[in-house]
């Protein structure tokens, strides 16, 4: 059957998958420019190397896979993956860390499954998870983060093709733990002492990554208005970190530090809503959102990795087909 | 519009509906017409012959089932040919009309309705063309609620409400005596906000009807695609909702379309079987008309009529059924009662081609039956006809909301159509095989019986010596005890 000859063609469909990830690509861009100015030419280089690398391999992929390789690309799925894995990632990274994590989102997690619509995990999710495994050290520390962005670019572009600042950069000791993983790392409990505390508290959640989600949190409030998304999987997901929070958590650190703190609000309106790793009814992605946001909590208090959403949101991709399962069957009459 | 539990498409798809419905024309008896030729197999008699005169009315088949309705000439002529596919009858332009009419329904008996439905050939005019007498003789026999669809199921078309501006006393009238005959006391009709015409006709109308007994209520509903859809409907005008598996006949409503309520009344009123309708037909420029067309006029003439220049004989450019529910047609085709709207495009579509599906949901969101299409797409393309069935692939009405919200572009109620044919057939040839097999089994059940009888009076054949000696050997015992005893009781 011709696809063109079929459809309701008297009135042409109002989106289009290019322009719906045109719009999540715009969403973004508020995250991108604080990420930017967070990490300064070690983040410029990330989202730089993860684009071309990315996009040659969907390219190659689409090659190989005898598809339309022009038309594919275009449809701007690749290019959302990219930058999110870019920006999860931390700035000064060496080359082929950034590379491994597109290498594994595109072609073993999207390609190798069939393309666009047939990944059951979240590409960049995939990405991240395997170089967080393969190069836990790179990817769990960040550059000390009033520094980053001063950070000549020669001298971040040696240590990006290089791994390691030349001899001549007196820079020693230029990265340092996050929030979350300063939080792991000194066991900082439910009543810290004020200097540790100072370290990573912020001015409302954790300290520098709070702008972070301040900025994703208002590319995805633009997704809701826009109907690019709808509000089930955000608020499920945030539900779920807040339930979890009273129940398993302690006086602190509080919810506030947990909503903008790593990568939630990010992984709320960004990645736990692909649609395609997602299941399909309302009553499936609430539930699966909210099981997301318990779980997101439930690793960075007892786990033993400092963030948590690349693996809760894993995990719960792997229980998609089930729960889609027991969503239709429950909904037949 | 208290109930607007109604999903369905966004309101933009009724920017055609801004003009009301242009009023009837008549356009010229075309020289041919086209019928249907009754398909092989099928249990429908054909009753002309090529080279027959046939007048106006007169039956070409003839089927005492109801599901296959008998055809009629809507105009006097010579049957010119008779193919595989079709009838086609020159017409002689006098429209002589046959002499004897229908038999007439006396008694206020729904049987009657029915056979007097099914003598006239009515079919549903609203698009699914089931037959009338078929769901009449259906009908749960406590049906209490006359269901009157004069929500037009389609953006662009406009016959319905031509129509009832047209003749809203007759329709009211047919209304009444459908209630009357199926002893229905409560009736609804159903009409879209964006007609305000038609609902002044039909408030007119039934201000002039004095005392009744039967209660008529007009609802009016607004206007979002596919509010046209029976189930939505009832929905939009009752309190009812209906099981999403069970029908609406079996829930005690009897639903008919406006004009096929027309229709009837018309055959009940006249005697004479259906023959006509409006359509609407939107043509190349854009411009809406609606014609009173007989049934059997070839598309082509149709065009012949607009003053179209060229023959649109390239494939893809005209549809009946409207915008949204529509079928491809060729100029070779011709108005049935089913045929609502009839669509020339200007030149044939042209759409990016289908991405694969993002499982969005959006076409969950505007599906009037509540279907998962996203779902029922990933069954169709790998045809898991169990989980087609679970997904309720058969509750698709094909309003194709889904196409038209689909950011992947997917033709997912072509997909869904061509599925539930071919589910159909397998369910068609699984009854064949089920019936060749209940058949085999008897047959050798026959045969064992065949044998057992056979065998048994060859039996009966061979003991007959040994049963008659046995016999003879039980009276001479006999025999022998009676005068043993009598010498016993000499003896004493």
């Amino acid at each position: 059957m011709s696809a063109r000859a079929e459809t309701s063609h008297h009135y042409p469909p109002r989106h289009d998958v290019s322009t719906l990830m045109g719009g999540v690509l715009l969403a973004l861009l508020p995250g991108i420019a604080v990420y930017v100015f967070l990490t300064g030419w070690g983040g410029i280089l990330n989202i730089a190397i993860a684009l071309v690398s990315g996009m040659t391999f969907e390219a190659i992929a689409l090659q190989l896979r005898g598809r339309p390789v022009l038309s594919t690309l275009r449809d701007n799925s690749a290019l959302v993956t990219l930058i999110l894995i870019a920006i999860c990632l931390p700035p000064l990274l060496p080359w082929w860390v950034v590379v491994t994590a597109t290498a594994a989102a595109i072609l073993l997690a999207k390609q190798a499954y069939g393309g666009l619509g047939q990944n059951i995990f979240n590409p960049a999710m995939v990405g991240y998870a395997v170089v967080l495994i393969s190069y836990p050290l790179d990817v769990s520390s960040w550059v000390r983060l009033p520094e980053a962005f001063n950070l000549p670019f020669n001298d971040a572009l040696y240590y990006v093709l290089n791994g390691g600042l030349s001899q001549s950069a007196d820079y020693d000791a230029l990265t340092g733990a996050t929030a979350l993983s300063q939080r792991y790392e000194l066991a900082i409990d439910s009543a810290p002492a004020d200097d540790l505390r100072r370290q990573i508290q912020g001015y409302f959640g954790a300290r520098h990554s709070e702008w972070l989600n301040l900025s994703f949190l208002a590319g995805g409030l633009a997704l809701l208005a826009f109907r690019i998304i709808t509000w089930h999987l955000p608020v499920a997901l945030l539900a779920g970190v807040l339930v979890a929070n009273l129940l398993f958590g302690d006086s602190y650190p509080d919810i506030a530090f947990h909503w903008f703190g790593g990568a939630t609000m990010l992984c709320a309106f960004f990645i736990i809503t692909d649609p395609v790793s997602a299941p399909a009814s309302k009553r499936a992605r609430l539930f699966y959102g909210f099981s997301a946001g318990v779980l997101v909590h439930l690793i960075r208090q007892y786990g033993s990795y400092p963030d948590s959403i690349a693996f809760a949101v894993l995990l719960l991709n792997c229980c998609v087909p089930l729960i889609d399962r027991i969503d239709s069957t429950a909904r037949q009459p | 519009m208290k109930h607007s539990i109604v999903t369905g498409a966004a309101p933009q798809l009724l920017q055609g509906k801004q003009q009301s419905a242009p009023s009837i024309h008549t356009i010229a008896l075309p020289p041919t017409l086209v019928f249907p030729a009754p398909a092989a197999g099928n249990i429908t008699e054909l009753l002309v012959e090529t080279g027959q005169y046939v007048a106006k009315g007169q039956a070409l088949t003839h089927s005492e089932d109801y599901l296959q309705p008998p055809l009629h000439a809507s105009s006097s002529g010579t049957v010119t040919r008779i193919d595989s596919d079709h009838i086609i009858i020159a017409t002689d332009g006098r429209d002589e009309t046959v002499s004897g009419a229908l038999p007439r329904a006396d008694t206020n008996h729904r049987g009657e309705l029915a056979e007097c439905a099914h003598r006239a050939g009515l079919i549903g005019h609203g698009g699914a063309g089931y037959p009338l007498a078929a769901k009449l003789s259906a009908l749960h026999p406590d049906s209490d609620l006359l269901l009157i669809n004069a929500a037009e199921c389609d953006p662009s078309i406009y016959c319905d409400e031509a129509l009832i501006t047209d003749s809203a006393d007759a329709i009211i009238r047919a209304i009444q005596q459908i209630a009357a005959y199926c002893d229905i006391s409560r009736v609804c009709v159903g009409l879209e906000d964006n007609k305000p015409g038609a609902l002044a006709a039909l408030t007119g109308a039934l201000k002039q009807l004095a005392q009744t007994s039967t209660e008529i209520e007009l609802r009016v509903v607004p206007a979002q695609y596919p509010s046209g859809a029976e189930r939505t409907l009832l929905k939009q005008c009752t309190t009812r909702t209906p099981g999403t598996t069970e029908s609406l006949a079996a829930n005690g409503v009897l639903s008919m379309n406006i004009a096929t309520a027309f229709a009837l009344g018309e055959a009940l009123a006249t005697g004479h079987p259906c023959l006509e309708r409006i359509t609407t037909v939107i043509a190349p420029d854009g411009s809406v008309h609606n014609f009173r067309l007989r049934l059997g006029t070839p598309i082509r003439h149709l065009y012949q009529q607009l003053d179209v220049p060229e023959p649109l004989e390239e494939p893809g450019r005209i549809t009946s059924g409207g915008s949204m529910m529509y079928e491809r047609i060729t100029g070779n085709d011709a108005i049935t009662q089913t045929s609502n709207c009839i669509i020339f495009e200007k030149q044939a579509s042209d759409r990016s081609p289908a991405r694969p599906c993002i499982r969005c949901g959006a076409c969950a969101d505007v599906c009037p039956e509540q279907l998962m299409p996203q779902h029922l797409h990933t069954h169709a393309v790998h045809f898991n006809q169990q989980q087609l069935i679970d997904h309720r692939l058969e509750h698709c009405i094909k309003c194709r909301c889904c196409d038209v919200v689909c950011p992947s572009h997917i033709p997912l109620a072509s997909q869904f159509k061509s599925a539930l044919t071919r589910l159909q057939q397998n369910r068609a040839s699984e009854a064949e095989a089920a019936t060749a097999q209940a058949r085999y089994e008897k047959r050798l059940q026959r045969l064992a019986k065949q044998e057992v009888r056979s065998q048994r009076e060859r039996r009966k054949q061979q003991p007959t010596a040994n049963s008659q000696s046995s016999s003879r050997k039980a009276l001479i015992e006999a025999a022998l005890a009676r005068t043993q005893q009598k010498k016993n009781e000499r003896a004493r």
